[in-house]
């Protein structure tokens, strides 16, 4: 502690060059900050998924149908307990850009196989009576100003009513929270009643995209998984049987390869910084060579003085990582909104963490050549100034 | 003209000297090829995938989809639909007389990817017999076309290096069939050779479906669009929209595009200051480096714009070092690479393209940083009081 002011003294020698080496490094934190954040939301939502619910679709693709006779098949493989059945609308709402799916499902066994789906009993019961009615997350609610008793038209991408209309009318008869953790991903979906999506479409009466499956113990998940599939192996439609963790991976990576992209650019980021930051290090303890002589020649063990270097280093590196990352929380909930389509989450915890840790690192790798000079340095060379 | 020849004497007396401060330098040039690198890298996707899109299109030829569905892989045309498009005026005519209309299938199916095996959406689509007339530009580099009613493929240039097992003589599974591949095509370096084609009917039959997916009509010129879509709007018997073939293209590449160029000014303008700060610490301390020399040239007659002169030259000279070698890095790890995008509906491989405008683009960014990174150190370097510097020594 007694060294503190000497420390303070060593950073503010050339202020301007400090003031410029931190603001440089908290660019790189920014940046880093919202980057990764943008990865550890994604990975947020993938921990909220259940391992004990499956979804069943369609092995050639996620938008293929399979018919709806499967169900009664389905509920019979030993360890299932439930079963729904799902069928996606894709579409939008007033304008192709504000871009949505809605699903259309059976309501008693929705009820009972998502109980993170958090709906007032009374809208429930509405949702029940209403056959266009319509459940809506609090996001989505939010994103379009919706509320309760407001009727809207989507506009529907892959299903046209018998009429060859594309358009779909609902009543909003409840807004759900999601899950205990406020789950964002979930709180951005539309649920409504499979009789309805059913009784109108004009194509693909009887078949649905998705089977929802919940089973009784985890650990069977992959076992039971394979039962399905094989039921349905060498018909016209056979299936994938995935849980739900996996199926937000495969989602995911359909996006492209959005991690390694974001890596790569954390990765130029830190490289150009390390770069930047070691080499400040390196000419300020090169200017003070004759001064470290004399903190030698008053008794300062090499040692210390190697750690003195490696600390200043670790100051510079942690303030500028402290300022960057309060920008990027501060801007962070926006940018994510931006990217997503979707209402904003806060920067998580672990980014700040890996944030310091990657400082830490930062200060330890560019203060390494200049601290083990600084702890080399013999008194007489250093106070010749060479 | 003495300023001149001045800050060319001093000029060249200072970038002599850059060798003996060589590590901060290279501060400059290593923060602006980081900007240069990720900026041209990130644009460079976007206009890959701007060209791969935009390379199917032309513009004597329509696209019918059904109403509102924006999408191919989404919309549905049925055979009634199609007898009634094919007598809409505006269509070229084939040599045997008959109207140039590709009425197609489009689906996806999952297939393993070649590079991890991992399950990824492929996009097949199912081709009637005057599809060829259609689109003259996809043509078969290797192997020959399918043949109608049996299950055979002809896979693309991307979706061959994109997908495990589909090269001449492998068989795809999907649809509970087995899909021989029987040729491989080009189709201009287009959205089309991530696809996989195959007989219409066949696919149709194997996947249960009754319905087309869109129609792409050949016209008479460009100008016969107009007497065509107004022909279809107004034919009560469709729910149909009609799209020229570049309006439907740039539709789809738009969003994401536009998200690609959003990120690549964004992430580029945030580095772009962090660059900022660290080419003017090196140019500050260059200056105070030189600070005897510039004193003493200074004393002896010198002007101070030569001095600002040489400063700010030292500083666009490390900053073009530095945006030539991030072009370069850009270009050399990933020019002609490919990466995959898309969803549910289809995977395209787009190839960046890093080309000289964007080359330039990133040069113009870092002439603008070395400008400023240099301007406030030279300006100090210029009021310097000649007296005190001498003093240091």
């Amino acid at each position: 502690m007694k060294y503190l002011p000497l420390l303070w003294a060593g950073l503010w020698r050339k202020p301007i060059r400090t003031v410029l080496t931190v603001l440089s490094i908290a660019v790189a934190f920014l940046l880093f900050g919202v980057l990764n954040g943008v990865i550890s939301a994604f990975d947020n939502a993938l921990s909220t998924m259940s391992e004990t619910r499956l979804r069943v679709m369609n092995r050639a693709n996620i938008l293929e149908m399979m018919p709806i006779s499967y169900e009664s098949q389905i509920a019979r493989v030993p360890g299932v307990r439930n079963v729904s059945h799902l069928a996606i609308l894709i579409g939008y709402y007033q304008d192709p850009k504000n871009g949505l799916s809605a699903a259309a499902l059976a309501i008693e066994p929705f009820v009972a196989m998502f109980p993170e789906i958090k709906v007032p009993a009374d809208q429930l019961d509405a949702f029940r009576r209403t056959q266009t009615g319509a459940l809506v997350g609090v996001d989505l609610a939010k994103r379009f100003n919706w509320h309760i008793g407001d009727r809207i038209t989507l506009h529907s991408m892959n299903w046209i009513q018998e009429d060859g209309s594309p358009e779909w009318t609902f009543d909003i008869v409840g807004v759900y929270n999601a899950g205990p953790d406020d789950d964002h991903a979930l709180a951005n979906e539309l649920y409504f009643n499979y009789e309805y999506l059913d009784a109108a479409r004009a194509t693909g009466k009887g078949t649905v995209h998705q089977y929802a499956v919940s089973i009784d113990e985890a650990s069977r998940a992959s076992e039971i998984a394979l039962a399905i599939d094989r039921l349905f192996a060498n018909s016209s439609a056979e299936t994938t049987t995935l849980n739900e963790r996996e199926y937000v991976v495969a989602q995911i990576r359909q996006i492209g390869d959005v991690r390694m992209f974001v890596n790569s650019i954390i990765g130029a980021v830190l490289f150009t910084l390390l770069f930047l930051a070691g080499n400040t290090m390196s000419q300020s303890v090169r200017d003070r060579i004759p001064e470290l002589g004399v903190l030698k020649t008053v008794g300062f063990s090499d040692t210390a003085l190697l750690l003195l270097v490696v600390a200043e280093a670790a100051v510079l590196c942690l303030i500028a990582a402290a300022i960057g990352l309060t920008i990027a929380a501060a801007v962070f909930p926006g940018v994510f909104g931006a990217l997503n389509f979707t209402s904003p989450v806060p920067l998580s915890p672990r980014v700040w963490v890996t944030g310091f840790c990657i400082a830490l690192l930062l200060a330890a790798l560019s203060a390494a050549i200049p601290a083990s000079r600084a702890r080399r340095l013999t008194i007489v060379e250093a106070l010749s100034g060479r | 003209m003495r300023a001149i020849r001045q800050a060319l004497a001093i000029t060249t007396i200072n970038l002599q000297s850059i060798p003996q401060r060589i590590g901060t330098s290279l501060v400059i040039c290593v923060g602006i090829a980081g900007v240069v690198a990720v900026f041209t890298t990130v644009l460079a996707m976007a206009n890959g995938l701007k060209s791969t899109l935009a390379n199917a299109a032309r513009d004597d030829r329509a696209i019918v989809l059904r109403s509102g569905s924006l999408a191919e892989a989404l919309s549905t045309v049925s055979r009634e639909d199609l007898i009634a498009i094919e007598s809409a005026p505006g269509i070229r005519r084939t040599v045997e007389g008959k109207p140039a209309v590709s009425a197609e299938v489009l689906l996806s199916v999952n297939l393993p990817r070649r590079s991890d095996g991992q399950l990824s959406a492929l996009s097949v689509r199912g081709l009637t017999a005057l599809a060829t007339d259609v689109r003259p530009e996809i043509q078969l580099t290797e192997g020959r076309m399918f043949a109608a009613g049996i299950h055979e493929i002809v896979v693309g240039k991307s979706a061959n290096e994109q997908f495990a097992h589909l090269n001449i003589g492998d068989a795809a599974k999907f649809h509970s069939s087995d899909w021989k591949v029987v040729g491989r095509f080009a189709s201009n370096g287009d959205v089309h050779e991530s696809e996989v084609l195959t007989d219409a009917t066949t696919l149709m039959s194997a996947a249960q479906r009754t319905v087309f997916s869109t129609a792409t009509v050949a016209l008479d010129s460009p100008a016969a669009f107009d007497a065509f879509k107004e022909a279809l709007l107004h034919d009560p018997t469709l729910k149909v929209d009609v799209q020229r073939e570049t309006d439907y293209y740039a539709a789809q590449s738009k969003q994401v595009a536009a998200l690609l160029e959003v990120v690549a000014t964004t992430v580029g303008a945030i580095m772009a200051i962090g660059a900022l700060f660290g080419a003017l610490n090196t140019m500050y301390s260059a200056v105070s480096t030189r600070a005897v020399e510039i004193a003493t040239l200074r004393a002896i007659g010198f002007g101070a714009l030569p001095v600002v002169v040489s400063v700010l030259a030292e500083a666009l000279l490390l900053a073009l070092v530095g945006a030539a070698t991030g072009g370069a890095i850009a270009w050399l790890l990933f020019n002609g690479n490919a990466f995959s995008t898309g969803g549910a509906l289809g995977q395209v491989a787009v190839r960046l393209h890093v080309g000289l405008p964007l080359i330039a683009g990133g040069m113009l960014w870092a002439v603008t940083i070395g400008l400023i990174g240099g301007l406030f150190p030279a300006i100090r370097a210029a009021r310097m009081s000649i007296s005190d510097a001498l003093r240091v020594v």
